[in-house]
């Protein structure tokens, strides 16, 4: 359909859109490896002549760099001065080197834990509801849209009684995994449930039926007969949903005290009184945090169509 | 379907149970077994929650008054208060609320339709065969992968005055000094990164979504036409573009839902600023619940948004039910 | 003169000064008369710190009498305290990027008392949210919170921030009197809400100016005075204009006109003119012709400072112009001084020292003030800084108040603010006078002989209750103004109605009356230029 020749408008049209596509990310992978005087200069600096990896050792491994300099500069009661003050050699401004203190693998745990959790969680509960809507015709036309309006209106609207209700006592559950865990999963499951929900329609009815005129009950059917069969679905749904979670900032910025930490929280902490914004720390942490995206999103490439549309459009 | 097998669908161990007060593999009680959690999961954390906000947001309550906020739902029903006076003052005495609707409403309308229009661009080149396509591809979707925290620090780094967005725009007007643009912080610019970068992150799903839509129109209406000697504008609105009708709704509708929502990039990029130059509904929420702790009035504007929300998609949801619940 | 005796003749001279303004019932005035006298002496900070340095530690720490410094009383309270205490650990909740001022001291503190600490960084912009949030939540999370006394009044309305009266007055931790205290009035507004005090300060965030002596002597020009660049608002509107320089890359003035900072310059211009924010009767006074007059005045100076100014906040600012000498004065905290004479840990390129180690290229100065008759009045605006305040909701108060007094006391804070990593700055007396030699070297040259004189003009952001809206109001205005979207006066007139707004719903009664509690907690002066003793409720 249409012309089928690659013609001198489109190679222009598809070089800019993958200018406008990519250079943020360059800009971002670039300034992480910045050091700290060429953030923000004028002008900016593209590439660094000055490549540094400190950016990295700051947020991986910041004990490395307590080492090179013999710790933070103190003073011991005596007034002697414990470590190498801030040298010019050295990589990390003496304002910054708080940050040192504390590495971002806390979040990085927390990240991993709250995401793998709220999405298997948001799983199981989907695919049931799922099972119960497209097998049962479960509450007709209502309760899909009933499910599905819990992604209409903006987080923050529920973020202010989730503050009230989490640390009335008896549930405690600010500053808890299981708390966000159930947060994420609530706001979550419209999709999962959705896009499942879509994958066993595709499903024949009959093979399950088939399966239950075997002998085995509904529950059998729908765990050993269903569930194997939209493998790749339940696959692509949960890497889906692992995005979802992996990338949320309200609830965990609302929610937490100090155990449970993540990403996009810890990111936004690079940021002191006197030394402002710190962008190449803030860039590098962003690239650890978006490879698992990256590559998640790599292998459902293919679903991402159906999980973002919940299942409305399937190729 | 189930009714039409002989038994009603029902497996044969289940009939002999069926004597049984209760079981869980009985027809008429499995549906309800697995949309319980669902259900409970979503009363737990979407219904009791919104009670309780509908509670609170009746009375004008707030933390610094010194009380708590079970005290304040207890005075909805002793009747100690005059209650909803909040929805009462937004509507008549807050500008910034109708304000931020109209700007959210603003900000999504015309991301969604740049989107629309560039996604559909490189869509249709993607429709033709060329050198490496597959690593270009993926190439273009990536920025939908990247967290929305990740993308507000990143564009924040590139419309610094001094950053790289001035300076190559200095380049295009022929100056090596940069552009003289306040981008985050003059009210019309600071709209336009907002927009800019919405539509940097999303553009993406708009791509993938109309190029599955175009890759799906029937190749022999299009065939017959090129015969007829229509001409490729001709035919694309003519014949691709009816064709295409579900699709586009979808996209529009399914954007359009998370967009209204728009809160991480902003609370990066400018905090809802210069001023209220960029505060959308989400944003003042935030401000007003967060910063100010008016969380009684916040909750009403919150009501307010979730009503209008709710209501605004279920409509918009309305010609694509069919495509949604139903197997195509 | 020996050592020993130029140090004996400076101690007696010292508490010879104190005696004098020991008498409470007219203390503001003799305070001020005590620092002119410091001055008058020539005994500025950096002469004293010069004989301190040469002297040994037992001296210098003879300022806290044998076994009753403030710092043993904490620990002996917390000692205490331990067996019987609910929790043995102590969760603190800090702005991000301090902690160089409080984790090297975990350790310690645990083998002095037996309690742990526990730090709970936050983002420094969240740290009244988390607080705010504590008092909804009421978990008990945090044993104390670390906010800025801007959020005080929201804390103690609320109920989440416990009064600590009586724990001073047990423990006493010498900020309101003594050789070590904390000056009026940034003792009171720093630390106090409706007359009691609800916090424990830590961190001297008032205002300097710092500018660049070497360019100054260039032109042939001289400053006013050692500690004084210009002495009005005028005269440095005058100066600036005369040493901006485009050809040469270099900008008169470095003030900032982005979101959120802009506000501190027509705080503190505008104050200086006898002009509150408030009247009496709690009526804003934004919209009034010299609100709008300052706006002009900020507005005026935008043509001789460079266009990043719109966007850059303290640190770029500094970073970016001052530190790389691209501009000719800045005001700011204290931080901005430190981090601009620290060559290496800011790649400052003007912290170059001449041959008696003094800075040779910037010196520091009061901010400008206005003169109303013979009398030269300064408002210079105290923003920032923090509070240590304990939870109500906390199981072991007590034992936190213990910590809180142990940081913050006058050996402990001496140790704690020149620590790397951390950016406390120095508000104690025995910080300006008696400073450690390290002390010293973190903030050279007169910075603080200047730092300690200034505090008694220190004027108050707006501390009541609604703090964060009321300032707000005034930003997103004055961004307006200040970018062209709005005239001045439209600003200005917006500002006041969207003040007065608040302070309708919040309840003007009771506004009315915490703002004429912060009326009096002004410097002096002021209070008289504007006639606060006539006020009646």
């Amino acid at each position: 359909m249409g012309a089928r020749k690659f013609g001198p408008g489109s190679a222009i049209g598809l070089a800019f859109g993958l200018l406008f596509a990519v250079f943020p990310l360059f800009w971002m992978v670039s300034t992480s490896f910045k050091p700290s005087n060429e953030w923000v200069t004028t002008p900016p600096v593209w590439v660094s002549e000055n490549g540094t990896v400190t950016n990295y050792l700051v947020i991986l491994w910041p004990s490395v760099l307590l080492e090179q300099r013999g710790g933070l500069g103190q003073y011991t009661e005596e007034g002697e001065v414990t470590a190498q003050r801030a040298t010019e050699s050295d990589a990390v401004s003496g304002a910054v080197a708080d940050f040192l203190t504390k590495s971002a693998w806390q979040s990085i745990r927390g990240s991993i834990i709250i995401s793998v959790l709220s999405t298997m969680l948001s799983i199981v509960v989907g695919f049931m509801a799922a099972i119960a809507i497209a097998r049962y015709r479960f509450g007709g036309n209502v309760t899909p849209f009933f499910i599905l309006s819990g992604r209409m209106f903006p987080p923050i609207a529920i973020a202010i009684p989730f503050v009230v209700m989490f640390s009335a006592p008896g549930i405690e559950a600010t500053d808890s995994y299981w708390g966000l865990i159930l947060a994420y999963a609530a706001v979550t499951v419209p999709f999962s449930t959705w896009m499942l929900k879509s994958f066993i329609d595709e499903l024949p009815q009959e093979i399950e039926e088939a399966a239950m005129m075997d002998g085995m009950s509904r529950w059998e059917a729908h765990i050993k007969v269903t569930v194997p069969l939209i493998k790749g679905g339940l696959i692509a749904t949960s890497l889906f949903i692992f995005i979802l979670n992996w990338s949320e900032f309200l609830f965990a910025l609302v929610l937490t005290y100090t155990n449970v930490e993540t990403i996009p929280v810890k990111l936004s902490k690079y940021f002191s009184a006197t030394s402002g914004q710190q962008y190449g720390i803030q860039a590098a942490l962003a690239c650890v945090s978006i490879v698992p995206l990256v590559i998640v999103g790599f292998f459902i490439q293919r679903h991402l169509v159906r999980g973002l549309t919940l299942g409305a459009i399937k190729r | 379907m189930v009714t039409k097998t002989a038994n009603g669908g029902v497996p044969v161990r289940a009939l002999q149970a069926r004597a049984r007060l209760f079981d869980p593999n009985d027809k008429r009680y499995i549906g309800i077994l697995f949309i319980t959690p669902v259900q409970l999961l979503l009363i737990t954390m979407l219904i009791f929650p919104f009670g309780l906000e509908f509670f609170v947001a009746l009375t004008e309550w707030q933390p610094t008054y010194g009380t708590s906020i079970w005290h304040a739902v207890g005075t909805v029903f002793s009747g100690d208060t005059e209650l909803g006076l909040n929805y009462y003052y937004l509507v008549t005495d807050e500008p910034r609320f109708l304000e931020a609707l109209g700007r959210t409403l603003a900000i999504s309308v015309l991301s969604l339709c740049l989107e629309f229009v560039i996604g559909l661009g490189l869509a249709t080149i993607f429709l033709k065969t060329f050198w490496g396509k597959r690593i270009w591809f993926t190439a273009l979707l990536t920025p939908m992968m990247i967290m929305p925290v990740v993308v507000g620090y990143t564009w924040f780094m590139l419309f610094q005055y001094s950053g790289p967005v001035n300076q190559v725009l200095g380049w295009i007007g022929g100056t090596s000094a940069g552009a003289d643009l306040q981008w985050l912080n003059n009210g019309v610019l600071a709209f336009f990164a907002v927009v800019i970068t919405e539509v940097w992150h999303w553009t993406p799903l708009f791509f993938l979504i109309l190029l599955s839509g175009l890759n799906a129109v029937p190749e022999n209406p299009v065939r017959a036409a090129t015969v007829l000697g229509a001409s490729n504008w001709r035919i694309f609105w003519t014949v691709i573009m009816p064709n295409m009708r579900g699709v586009i709704i979808i996209a529009f509708v399914i954007r359009g839902m998370e967009v209204i929502k728009l809160f991480d990039e902003i609370y990066i990029l400018t905090r809802g600023g210069p001023g209220t130059a960029t505060e959308t509904m989400s944003l003042y929420l935030y401000k007003l619940g967060f910063q100010d702790f008016r969380l009684a009035y916040a909750g009403s504007a919150g009501f307010i948004v979730l009503v209008i929300t709710v209501v605004m998609i279920n409509m918009m949801l309305k010609p694509i039910r069919y495509e949604l619940l139903e197997k195509r | 003169m020996s050592h020993s005796d130029k140090k004996e003749q400076f101690t007696k001279e010292l508490y010879r000064l104190w005696s004098m303004h020991a008498d409470r019932k007219n203390y503001k005035v003799s305070r001020r008369d005590l620092i002119k006298g410091m001055a008058g002496l020539g005994l500025g900070a950096g002469a004293i710190s010069m004989l301190m340095k040469q002297a040994p530690l037992s001296v210098r720490q003879a300022w806290a009498a044998d076994g009753a410094t403030p710092e043993e009383r904490a620990i002996n309270g917390a000692k205490a305290l331990f067996d019987s205490a609910e929790k043995k650990t102590i969760s603190i909740m800090y702005p991000s990027g301090s902690g160089g001022n409080l984790s090297p001291f975990v350790e310690e503190w645990k083998g002095l008392t037996g309690f742990d600490l526990e730090l709970i960084e936050v983002p420094v912009t969240e740290t009244h949210q988390k607080a705010m949030q504590e008092a909804v939540a009421k978990t008990g999370r945090y044993d104390i919170m670390i906010p800025a006394p801007l959020s005080l009044a929201d804390l103690a309305e609320s109920g989440v921030a416990r009064p600590l009266d009586d724990y001073m007055d047990k423990y006493d931790p010498e900020v309101y009197s003594g050789p070590n205290q904390l000056q009026f009035p940034v003792s009171d507004f720093g630390q106090k809400y409706k007359g009691k005090t609800y916090g424990l300060y830590c961190d001297g965030d008032w205002w300097h100016l710092s500018y660049r002596k070497d360019k100054l002597a260039e032109k042939g020009l001289a400053p006013k005075s050692k500690r004084e660049m210009v002495h009005t608002w005028g005269e440095y509107d005058e100066l600036c204009a005369t040493m901006h320089d485009p050809d040469n890359n270099f900008y008169g003035a470095l003030e900032y006109r982005s979101p959120f900072w802009n506000k501190f310059h027509w705080m503190t211009r505008v104050q200086s003119k006898g002009h509150f924010y408030f009247d009496e009767d709690m009526n804003s006074l934004a919209d009034t012709p010299q609100g709008i007059e300052t706006v002009k005045e900020l507005i005026a100076l935008q043509d001789i400072m460079p266009a990043e100014q719109f966007t850059y906040g303290f640190t770029e600012n500094y970073a970016q112009y001052y530190a790389q000498g691209r501009g000719f004065c800045e005001f700011g905290w204290p931080s901005l001084w430190r981090y601009s004479n620290d060559a290496a840990g800011s790649q400052s390129i003007i912290a170059a020292k001449g041959e008696d180690g003094e800075p040779s290229q910037t010196a520091v100065s009061k901010v400008p003030g206005t003169m109303h008759g013979d009398e030269l009045i300064r408002s210079c605006i105290h923003a920032f800084a923090w509070d240590f305040v304990v939870s109500n909701y906390s199981p072991i108060q007590e034992a936190a108040y213990c910590f809180s007094q142990w940081i913050t006391g006058p050996t402990m804070s001496m140790r704690s603010i020149p620590n790397e990593g951390g950016y406390f700055d120095p508000w104690r007396d025995n910080h300006f006078f008696a400073p450690s030699a390290e002390f010293f070297a973190a903030y050279p040259g007169d910075f603080l002989a200047t730092h300690a004189e200034a505090i008694v003009d220190a004027v108050p952001e707006i501390q009541l209750r609604g703090a964060a809206e009321y300032l707000n109001a005034l930003d997103v205005n004055l961004t307006a103004a200040y970018n062209g979207n709005k005239s001045p006066e439209e600003a200005m007139e917006d500002t006041a109605k969207e003040q007065n707004r608040i302070t309708r719903r919040l309840g003007k009664a009771e506004q009315k009356e915490s703002w004429h509690g912060l009326a009096k907690m002004y410097p002096e002066p002021l209070q008289k230029l504007v006639g606060v003793d006539k006020w009646v409720l």
